[in-house]
């Protein structure tokens, strides 16, 4: 049965029974250490598409794998990467037993189907394989596996996707290992000269079974820092030297006793599986530690990512972090709220950064796949994309290059960049709803403002309307007799409530402007009491039942102030007043000097502001009494909070000692002038 | 018509407050010609040279700025604006222009009506016949720089008073931008209005009866100063400044 039936079959029992799972199903393929790979990996992908299911392509490695020649473990690595530009997850999964391991990873991928390879040709490797599939098959009950038994080419070898690129080494091997091998084998010859030399002085003193351990030692030691070649021609050598100097007849490679044909197999075997075994676990360390390192990474990232405040400082640390960990260049490409992604701006000091194509993000955001350099799409792009996954979609493309464009990322530091993307879509999107969750708040809050303003100037400017439109009736009737004294008091009544009204909409509009936030101070230098002086003269008609006294000392300093404004608060003051005390009140204006401020107080003493909360007054919307109508909106104090605190300084209302009112202004007093300059020319 | 009766041009868009104006003018002796753009103002002005002209800024065809400083290019004749801007740089840009006055909408009759006249007099009064300054209780020599009150007592100015003084009287009832008074008294490099303000205090404690109420040299705030001579309004501050 050739492959494509196979595969036929098992697409066929695919659509035929029911998925495994209620979502999506997954597809593990696991790579065998034949030189098939390829054809499994493509069966994968067909069977992967017919199911329409995710799949995985998994990289075995158990210390089998390590003893694999570095080339075909270098081929390996680049089916998996092929097997990654054809849509697949690629995974390296470390582990004594294949079965127990990959049992594991598809449980805990709730994977649905296992693919495995089915060699063709008899022999060692074929055994340990159908022994791989029998285990998997007791150990993951539940789960398909599908053997595939590949074609075998003449050239006995699959050949790699017509990739001219060298393969590279693996990640634990990175180190200029090629170039000093023949370095490494002389060490290994120089372990044997070094043990050799230990041995002589106490040779003729011990038994030949401890020169025999110097010797296995010298493997072992051998096996952990030179590797494979080195080490086995130090086993062999080993053997050689020990036979040639220590067992008789001396500087002979002759054996007078047959015996010791029997303790050198078992030297040299025991000496070979010990320095094997150096390697693997020299290798595991290394693993280990690249392993710790990406955690490590991981976790500075998440915890720079922790403390970032802002997107841009969080697109910061990850390329920051890109560049140490990866050796690339990253740039993080965010969408906008339409979901474009805009050109970014100028990288941040540093002279490298990827070369960006914007469509390619924008296909990447779209559609939430990686693309770019060593994927399916657009596979010419110099630079790699991986989407920025939020919950709600993509939010972006992370764009990188590496340093050196030949070197291609390994399948752990893909891992690691995707965790990475994903930390970064995580974190910006949490500053993104923290956003989104102010602004609704914000708006939220202008809404309630809006509503209760609207009420209220509905309410406001209905009540003088209604009485400008029923006096203005009674006038306009010519039927109507009306004396002089009707006909003025009808007048009188449109003027004022039209007055009203204005001054209603000045302070509406007064307050917009000031909570703006905008610069609207108009600073210049004033005199207090001419403020004071023109705040008494607007109101100069309707003050004349209250008695007004000033109290400004003469030698205040020129003020720097919006003098519009100033004039307004006590305006405000003054109208309170106006409104809320009895004719016949004293109203009393006075200011001192403090130091670094002056301080203005507005008194009366009239029945008080008959509230306890007095902050809430300089609310909007807030009367002091709620009984009786005297007019306006609530705004006036709320004004003179605005432009207190404009001029940087506060207002506070009290009770005086007698029971009256007392508005409180501070106003910070910067520098007094200069000394007055005179004209140049005498007059 | 008759000849002695003054000629407003009222420039306003606005039905209701033309209406107003009309009626307000008409029923004190005056004649008036309503405009509705800048550019029938502008004809108005020229045909029938009227003796104050009362314009609106936010007029259909052009800013009603433009006209004033196109109507102070030829004529000396008052030109009051009637606006419902209140932005005191809108107010300064108007007096640059070569306004006399500026009547805020909402405005009330009788208000409208004493400024008008207010300018009229002091348009027609012109120089001062022999540099006495009559102000209220005041009788201000201004050549020999003394301030004499009426009841007696006479107080006397410094050099830079004076020289205040005299170039608010020159123009009197009208309102003299901080930039002009500063160029005029202090010459033309002058931007601080501190020792302008300090001055302007000294002033009036020589001049007011309250200096913090001032009657005669009065703040038009953030454009200036106007020194007020004589009018309605200053008859009202005397009743006040007694009671």
């Amino acid at each position: 049965m050739n492959l494509a039936s196979k595969i036929d079959i098992a697409i066929d029992t695919a659509a035929n029974s029911e998925p495994y799972q209620g979502n999506r199903e997954h597809l593990l393929v696991v790579m065998s250490s034949s030189e098939y790979d390829l054809d499994l990996i493509h069966a994968g992908r067909r069977l992967a598409e017919a199911l329409r299911a995710a799949w995985t392509v998994v990289n075995m490695q158990t210390s089998a794998f390590r003893l694999m020649p570095d080339r075909r473990q270098d081929r390996r690595l680049e089916i998996a990467r092929i097997a990654e530009t054809l849509g697949a997850e690629s995974v390296t999964l470390h582990g004594a037993s294949a079965a127990h391991t990959i049992a594991g990873y598809a449980r805990l991928r709730q994977a649905s189907r296992i693919l495995v390879g089915s060699p063709a040709r008899f022999g060692w490797s074929a055994l340990m394989q159908h022994a791989c599939t029998a285990a998997l098959r007791r150990m993951a009950p539940g789960t398909e596996i599908i053997a595939i038994a590949a074609r075998v080419r003449s050239d006995g070898c699959a050949r790699v996707g017509g990739s001219t690129r060298p393969a590279l080494p693996p990640f634990w091997r990175r180190r200029p290992y090629s170039g000093a091998r023949a370095l490494g084998y002389l060490w290994g010859l120089a372990f044997t000269a070094i043990s050799t030399a230990a041995a002589w002085p106490i040779a003729g003193h011990v038994d030949l079974i401890n020169i025999v351990l110097i010797y296995l030692l010298a493997a072992a030691m051998s096996g952990m820092l030179l590797g494979r070649g080195p080490s086995a021609l130090t086993a062999i050598a080993n053997t050689l030297a020990f036979d040639y100097f220590f067992v008789p007849p001396l500087f002979s490679f002759q054996v007078l006793d047959s015996s010791y044909c029997e303790t050198f197999a078992a030297m040299l075997l025991v000496a070979l599986i010990i320095a094997n075994l150096m390697i693997v676990v020299r290798e595991q360390t290394e693993v280990a530690g690249v392993r710790e390192h990406h955690t490590a990474a991981l976790y500075a990232i998440a915890r720079d990512l922790s403390v970032a405040r802002d997107a841009d400082a969080m697109v910061a640390t990850v390329v920051r972090h890109i560049g140490e960990d990866l050796q690339a260049y990253a740039q993080v490409l965010l969408c906008d709220p339409s979901g474009h992604i805009s050109a970014p701006p100028a990288p941040p000091a540093r002279d490298h950064r990827p070369m960006l194509n914007l469509t390619v993000a924008q296909w990447v955001a779209v559609r939430g796949e990686r693309a770019g350099f060593g994927t399916r799409q657009f596979p010419g792009e110099p630079a790699r994309y991986l989407p920025l996954r939020g919950s709600g979609g993509t939010i972006g493309a992370l764009a990188i290059e590496r340093a050196d464009p030949a070197d291609a990322l390994l399948p752990e530091q893909q891992q690691l960049l995707e965790a990475i993307a994903d930390q970064l879509a995580l974190a910006l999107e949490r500053v993104r709803l923290a956003e989104l969750a102010h602004a609704a708040h914000l708006a939220a809050e202008r809404a309630a403002l809006r509503n209760t303003l609207l009420a209220s100037i509905s309410h406001d400017l209905r009540t003088p309307l209604s009485a400008i439109a029923g006096a203005g009736s009674i006038v306009a009737q010519d039927d109507f007799v009306l004396d002089v004294y009707r006909r003025v008091t009808l007048g009188r009544l449109i003027e004022d409530k039209a007055r009203d009204m204005s001054d209603l909409l000045s302070n509406v509009l007064e307050l917009v402007r000031l909570e703006s936030g905008a610069d609207v101070l108009n600073r210049d230098w004033h005199a207090l009491n001419e403020l004071v002086g023109l705040a008494i003269g607007r109101h100069e008609s309707r003050l004349a039942g209250w008695h007004v006294t000033t109290e400004i000392p003469a030698d205040l300093p020129l003020l720097s102030l919006d003098a519009n404004l100033i004039v307004q608060l006590l305006s405000n003051l003054l109208e309170n007043a106006i409104k809320y005390t009895p004719p016949g009140t004293h109203i009393r204006i006075c200011a001192q000097r403090e130091d670094g401020a002056v301080r203005l107080a507005v008194e009366d003493t009239g029945p008080g502001l008959g509230v306890d909360a007095t902050e809430q007054l300089f609310e909007k919307f807030s009367r002091g009494r709620t009984e009786g109508n005297a007019g306006g909106v609530g705004l006036g104090l709320t004004i003179c909070r605005a432009v207190a605190r404009l001029h940087g300084g506060e207002i506070h209302a009290a009770a005086t000692p007698t029971g009256g009112a007392r508005f409180e202004v501070t106003i910070p007093s910067t520098d007094e002038p200069e000394t007055v300059e005179t004209p140049s020319t005498a007059a | 018509m008759t000849v002695g009766m003054h000629l407003a041009l009222v420039v306003e868009d606005d039905r209701a407050v033309q209406k107003i104006v009309r009626m307000v003018l008409e029923a004190n002796g005056f004649r008036v010609v309503v405009a509705e753009s800048c550019a029938r103002g502008e004809r108005d002005a020229r045909s029938q040279r009227p003796d104050v002209t009362i314009v609106d800024l936010g007029l259909p065809d052009r800013d009603g700025i433009e006209l004033i400083k196109s109507i102070r290019s030829w004529s000396p004749a008052p030109v009051i604006v009637l606006s419902a801007r209140s932005a005191e740089a809108q107010r300064l840009a108007a007096f640059e222009a070569g306004a006399d006055d500026y009547v805020i909408k909402p405005f009330s009759a009788p208000e409208l009506l004493a400024r008008v006249r207010a300018t009229l007099r002091r348009h027609v009064r012109g120089q001062l016949p022999s540099g006495i300054l009559e102000l209220g209780h005041l009788s201000i020599d201004l050549s020999r720089r003394v301030v004499q009150r009426r009841g007696g007592g006479e107080a006397r100015l410094t050099p830079l008073e004076h020289r205040i003084l005299e170039t608010l009287a020159r123009h009197r009832d009208r309102v003299v931008t901080h930039s002009q008074l500063l160029r005029e008294v202090w010459g033309p490099n002058r931007v601080d209005t501190r020792s302008l303000r300090v001055f302007i205090t000294t002033l009036r404690k020589k001049l007011e009866l309250d200096p913090t109420r001032p009657t005669y040299i009065v703040t038009e705030l953030g454009v200036g100063y106007r020194l007020v001579v004589d009018s309605p309004i200053e008859a009202a501050g005397d009743d006040r400044g007694t009671s």
